[in-house]
């Protein structure tokens, strides 16, 4: 993967956005994700969510690739679900490696669990919320 | 659980009448499956709120359906599709 950042659409308060943000929700294995690409702009991607009925005043939060290395996570290519299909190309899901999800299986350990006690803090952390993202 | 016949959408139907029958408010989660994004969250005292939810969202989309008086229970969520 080329692209030193990856993009989360989030929901802005006050300027700020909350670690939540970055959680799982049961059931999930990996968080996803937006590489980013230059020939397709941050606008683009807020477009598509807020087309699939996503609320709120949105932003992207920006998160440097170096970030999953440190964590032992692995960004996996995965379709996209919006109805942009150039949008979708670009996703990627943040997940354990097969065998962190075999060793959480396990001890019976949810994957979800461990991600939002072990990891969600530490993205929330470093991510950084783009400026004028809905801007070309 | 997503529910894509006509049969099991009545059946969707009838459960989401049942719960909002029986044990409103409603807990609506909406979550956007491989969109990059968090969920969404709601609160919905009957079904005409709901509905005015679901309207403006696009395919790919679920819903799941909580009772407030039984959170702590989530394998009895009451999930639909769109």
């Amino acid at each position: 993967m080329s692209n030193r950042e990856v993009l989360r659409v989030v929901v802005v308060r006050k300027g700020k956005f909350r670690p939540a943000e970055f959680r799982l929700r049961p059931g999930e294995i990996g968080l996803s994700l937006y590489r980013r690409e230059p020939e397709i702009h941050p606008a683009a991607i807020l477009a598509a969510v807020h087309g699939a009925g996503k609320r709120g005043e949105l932003g992207i939060a920006e998160i440097p690739i170096s970030a999953f290395t440190a964590l032992g996570l692995k960004l996996v290519a995965s379709p996209g679900g919006t109805a942009d299909r150039e949008v979708n190309r670009l996703l990627v899901e943040a997940r354990y490696s097969r065998w962190k999800r075999l060793v959480l299986l396990l001890r019976r350990k949810a994957v979800h669990e461990a991600f939002n006690v072990e990891i969600a803090p530490k993205l929330a952390a470093v991510a950084i919320l783009l400026e004028n993202p809905s801007e070309p | 659980m997503i529910i894509p016949t006509p049969i099991a959408r009545s059946a969707s139907d009838a459960a989401q009448a049942a719960l909002f029958e029986s044990a409103a408010p409603v807990l609506v989660e909406v979550r956007f499956p491989h969109m990059g994004t968090a969920p969404d969250w709601y609160l919905c005292q009957d079904r005409g709120e709901l509905d005015s939810i679901v309207e403006r969202l696009g395919s790919g989309v679920e819903l799941h359906l909580h009772s407030v008086w039984d959170l702590e229970n989530r394998g009895r969520a009451l999930v639909i599709g769109k």
